[in-house]
């Protein structure tokens, strides 16, 4: 009784960060790019080569959670006091998570000195910022801290897939500007979302009744339609440039899902109050009859605690991406590649990286790289790139590589594939 | 080409399966939380509705419990059996037809013209001026076709009258002539008459046409063998001067006929109703609350029957007298018209009150007067109607259910034994509970019939488990009738004298009782008794006790259903707290047990601790002790029993302290409890 009571708790005042997850991730450009930087071969008239592609990519990283943490969230099993330790260890006052799924197929193709891109992407998208408190109170109960008041804010946390369809086009300006943008038409599916910009918990010393100070907003999609179901539309748009500094160096710029999605029918919880919950109240203790537990439910909590239920519809400014990113060429083996990306309204840090390119062979590239900031701190990435006959390649992009050596130090995972043919 | 598509294929069959449902993880988490709340004042320990407050806000038990009840329908029955069957068969009294006139005129020509020697006689004449004009005889005219068809075809004449009157027009007097009236065959003769001297004054000559029967849509009326008086000198044969021949049928009484009938009452039947199996009950009047008056109709008429039933001692709230007006379609086919009317609402005067609104002087109770009539109306078409038909007639009176009965309602006398069960104290399972003071315990008689009468309890006996029954015998009292405008009973008391306090500390669950009412026992023949539906003869126990009382072990204990459904929790240990701010100066220590669907032990919770009496100044208690007393759970196997318990034994003992005092119960005294629990459960 007492756990089922405790998740409903849960409910209105935490999100279960366990949950699935989703997200548009910064995937980095394919690598298949610096064979064109390096080798004119791969160019053709127009500019660069026409393409089809198929990529996909798959990543989270915190700058608290430990991945031998996030590994028992996904996979399941028991989350013991050791690893609530080594996650507690690197908790701040505010901490950030996030994980991205990406999948999807894209390509260009010529036409004077116009190029045309389309693609069709799936995206899942993941993103929570927490309190140190939260994450205690998640993972090991608030009665460690009868007679405290914690802080349970702010919390974000959203998640959200989507379907979309990119339309595009690319022009060379002139020899050394490379100019490009499209339309991406979104169809949204399941949609979570939690607020708290105020929390405070207290829990009476003998449990006789805890204190809520906050203004929770919950919204989430119908979970009973299915997953395949939508409630959401929207529209974004991509920009960048491409710009050649000298002979062996170049500027990119990009902006990227700079755009919406309205969803509609959400089942929104909303309340902004001090909340005392002091037990179910019974009127005649010696009648009990027909079982009194069976009153307990989510609906009647959130009446007991003032919350509103209502249908809303919520347009939502999706993650947007701003990249800035310099190549330099020094000679035919080694490259650097810098940069530093931001991901807008995502609870993430701008992230800076610097990255080694190493031709191995003139077919064969390898790409370590050290990166600072997004929803961890300092991480290593290791790619590869492949060609095959001048028309094939595979790129394989290990992120937060630094999991392979210390699962229980390290924060993040990641993959990105990519498969391309150019024409 | 073919190679780079299948590696397409199988990237995305990759991605997609590599999707799959995991296991969920888990952690264990230590949940301090309230649980339950309630607030414990006295009404939870006596119920709300026996609680009174004194002026002083102590507060006092006023009990009611109800031993016995006589309604009016356990005092007089009145229902449809009291109501005698209206069953009656009825022929149709008489069938009468409209007068119906025909007129003919014969012109001189016309007549002239017809074969026969007098006729061509008469033609002769025709035009002359100024001329002598002889007698001629045996004139005669062809038959002349009535269409009597247009009003009836056939008829059986019970009783009528043909008149037949003629003007002469011709300028000569008739001597004599003969005026017949037949069927189209000449088989019968309706009419036959010889009018003689016919001047220019009319003549008319009657015949009577009972027994006649009539057929045929054509009646012939035949002028035969006139003769004409000579005379002198006619100024002017005129062929145009006409005789008119008028014939009046009038007066018809059919015994049966195919005819167009006029509007007519076919039946009229009235009666008076004489209620049964009354008794010696002599009622004069009764409102009805529900009642429906059932018509059943059979007519072997083929035309329909408009009756009308009317009572004409029944009336509403208006006054309006209860009539019922139907229509009985033409020959049922042996399928009765049956219909149902409410009378629910209506006042039956019961001394036979008839359409003149008289009342006879053998009929002034227990009768009502009733009148039933059956009537056809024009309708313009040829109906085949004999006085053979019948209308059969069952009126019945359903449901009959009186809002109040007025007059002598007889001698009864009821005996009712039963148990009550006494509420009271049906949850003290243990221990003294001892009251200061009384100040009432009694039998309370409450009359609210408008009849006289007498009351004898015979024995009354208190129950409780494990405790000798206490029994008070032969207590009786004469009641006097309720009042009207406004209804209001009469009270009447019983005292149970020191045997009383007696009772009521023995705190029984039950009482058994034998009571015996007798009604208009030693009482005069009167009818202005009344008896109202709600408004019973009721005997009840009362008692009414201050709450200045000792507890000492008190016991109370209750059993209720605990879950409806097992709940699967991952608790695995902890403890509960009950935190108890208690306002009474009473000590209580509280034990649940947990039983399964069988009602068998499967765990509990106990703890030694009392909660602590409230702090207590001049005999009252003035602000709460707040106590904290924890029950363990003894670890996951047991917290896995209570949660699959089905019942809970609530179990507490209270003790007033110090111990020996007697303390007075105060409205504001209330406990406050809360139940928390700290446990450690496994989140998944």
């Amino acid at each position: 009784m007492i756990e089922s009571v405790m998740k409903y708790v849960y409910l209105f005042t935490f999100l279960l960060i366990a949950s699935s997850s989703f997200g548009q991730l910064e995937t980095d450009r394919n690598f298949r790019f610096l064979y064109d930087l390096k080798n004119l071969a791969y160019v053709n008239e127009a500019g660069d080569s026409d393409y089809l592609d198929i990529t996909a990519g798959s990543g989270y990283n915190s700058n608290a959670v430990t991945s031998s943490f996030i590994k028992k969230l996904v996979f399941g099993g028991f989350i013991d006091n050791g690893l609530k330790d080594q996650v507690s260890k690197r908790l701040k006052d505010v901490n950030r998570f996030g994980f991205d799924f990406s999948a999807g197929v894209s390509g260009r193709a010529s036409l004077g000195s116009v190029s045309f891109v389309a693609g069709l992407y799936y995206k899942e998208h993941l993103d929570a910022k927490f309190s140190k408190d939260m994450f205690e109170l998640v993972f090991r109960g608030n009665s460690g801290f009868a007679g405290q008041t914690i802080n349970i804010a702010p919390l974000k946390y959203r998640y959200f897939d989507s379907q979309s369809l990119y339309l595009g086009l690319e022009k060379d300006l002139n020899e050394k500007l490379r100019v490009g943008g499209g339309l991406s038409f979104i169809r949204g599916g399941q949609f979570n979302q939690a607020i708290l910009n105020r929390g405070d918990l207290y829990t009476e010393p003998s449990g006789a009744y805890i204190d809520i100070n906050a203004d929770p907003n919950i919204s989430y999609s119908d979970r009973s339609k299915g997953n395949f179901s939508s409630d959401g539309l929207g529209a974004s748009l991509n920009l960048y440039g491409r710009y050649q500094v000298t002979e062996k160096s170049t500027l990119l710029l990009e902006a990227r899902d700079i755009g919406f999605i309205r969803w509609k029918n959400l089942n929104n919880y909303r309340g902004d109050s001090t909340y005392r919950y002091d037990g179910f109240f019974i009127e005649d203790i010696f009648s009990l009859n027909n079982g009194f537990l069976d009153r307990y439910n989510p609906d009647s909590l959130a009446k007991d605690l003032k919350i509103q239920n209502t249908k809303k519809n919520i347009s939502y400014l999706i993650p947007a991406t701003f990249h800035i990113q310099y190549v330099q060429h020094f000679n035919s083996k080694v490259s650097i590649s810098g940069g530093l990306k931001y991901m807008w309204n995502a609870s993430n840090l701008p992230r800076v990286y610097l990255k080694g390119i190493y031709y191995i062979t003139e077919t064969l590239i390898v790409i370590p790289a050290f990166g600072y900031g997004g929803y961890g701190k300092g991480d290593v990435e290791l790619g590869l790139a492949k060609s095959f006959k001048d028309k094939y390649f595979i790129s394989l992009n290990g992120l937060f590589i630094e999991y392979v050596a210390m699962p229980s130090k390290s924060s993040g995972l990641g993959l990105n594939f990519s498969f391309t043919k150019t024409f | 080409m073919k190679t780079f598509n299948i590696i397409i294929i199988f990237l995305l069959v990759l991605f997609v399966s590599c999707r799959k449902e995991f296991e969920k993880p888990r952690w264990d988490a230590g949940i301090l939380a309230p649980l339950i709340k309630t607030k414990l004042g006295i009404g939870d320990i006596i119920k709300d509705s026996v609680i009174q407050k004194n002026p002083d806000n102590s507060l006092k038990i006023v009990n009611r419990e109800l031993l016995y009840s006589m309604t009016l329908d356990s005092l007089l029955n009145l229902s449809k059996q009291n109501f005698p069957e209206y069953n009656t068969s009825k022929k149709l009294s008489e069938l009468k037809l409209d007068s119906k006139t025909f007129s003919h005129k014969i012109t001189l020509q016309e007549l002239a013209n017809q074969p026969g020697l007098g006729n061509e006689e008469l033609k002769k004449f025709l035009g002359q001026q100024n001329g002598p004009f002889p007698a001629i005889s045996d004139i005669n005219l062809p038959p002349i076709g009535l269409p009597t068809g247009l009003f009836f075809k056939e008829a059986d004449i019970k009783e009528g009258n043909m008149e037949i009157t003629v003007n002469n027009g011709f300028p000569f007097t008739i001597d004599s002539v003969n005026f017949k009236l037949t069927n189209a065959s000449g088989d019968n003769i309706y009419y036959n008459e010889i009018f003689k001297n016919l001047t220019a004054t009319p003549q008319n000559k009657s015949t009577d046409l009972a027994g006649k029967k009539v057929e045929g849509s054509i009646m012939n009326a035949y002028v035969l063998n006139m003769a004409t008086m000579p005379s002198a000198n006619v100024p002017y044969m005129d062929p145009n001067s006409v005789i008119t021949v008028t014939i009046k049928i009038s007066d018809v009484k059919v015994n049966s006929a195919n005819a167009i009938f006029p509007a007519q009452n076919v039946i009229d039947d009235s009666n008076y109703v004489y209620l049964v199996s009354m008794g010696d009950a002599k009622l004069t009047k009764a409102k009805l609350r529900s009642g429906k008056v059932r018509v059943e109709v059979s007519s072997s008429a083929q035309d329909n029957i408009y009756f009308t039933y009317d009572i004409p001692g029944a009336t509403d709230r208006t006054g309006t007298r209860f009539r019922i007006e139907d229509v009985v379609p033409p020959n049922q086919s042996g399928t009765p018209f049956v219909k149902e009317y409410d009378l629910a609402g209506y006042v039956l005067d019961l001394r036979g009150v008839n359409s003149k609104g008289t009342i006879r002087s053998d009929t002034t109770f227990n009768a009502f007067f009733n009148k039933i009539t059956g009537r056809i109306e024009y309708t313009g078409k040829l109906i085949y109607l004999s006085l053979d038909d019948y209308m059969s007639v069952k009126i019945s009176m359903e449901n009959m259910v009186p809002e109040y009965v007025r007059g002598y309602l007889g001698k009864e006398s009821v005996t009712q034994t039963g148990t009550a069960a006494i509420d009271l104290f049906k949850k003290v399972t243990g221990g003294n509970l001892n009251f200061k003071e009384i100040t009432n315990i009694g039998i309370k008689v409450e009359n609210g019939i408008g009849v006289s009468g007498f009351v004898d309890v015979s024995s009354i006996k208190g129950y409780r488990p494990g405790v000798p029954p206490v029994e008070i015998k032969n207590i009786s009292t004469v009641i006097k009738p309720a009042k009207e405008n406004p209804l209001r009973s009469d009270t009447s008391t019983l005292s149970l004298g020191t045997q009383g306090r007696e009772l009521l500390n023995m705190m029984p669950y039950s009482v058994n009782y034998q009571v015996q009412a007798f009604a208009n026992k030693d009482v005069d023949f009167d009818t202005a008794q009344f008896a109202y539906y709600g408004s019973p003869l009721n005997v009840f126990l009362d008692m009414e006790v201050p709450l200045n009382l000792l507890a000492n072990k008190l016991q109370l204990s209750d059993t209720i259903e605990f879950l409806t459904k097992e709940i699967e929790t991952s608790v695995k240990s902890g403890y509960l707290n009950l935190i108890a701010d208690n306002g009474f100066p009473i000590s209580a220590n509280l034990k649940l047990y947990f039983l399964d669907a069988n009602k068998n032990l499967t765990d509990s919770l106990i703890s030694p601790e009392f909660i602590k009496p409230a702090p207590v100044n001049a005999g009252k208690a003035v602000g709460k002790s707040q106590s904290i007393i924890r029950y363990n759970l003894s670890g996951e196997n047991s917290i896995q029993k209570i949660l699959h318990s089905k019942y809970m034994v609530f179990k507490a003992v209270f003790d007033t302290q110090p111990a020996g005092d007697y303390y007075k119960i105060y409205s504001d005294y209330e406990l406050d409890v809360t139940i928390s629990g700290n446990v450690n459960v496994t989140i998944e």
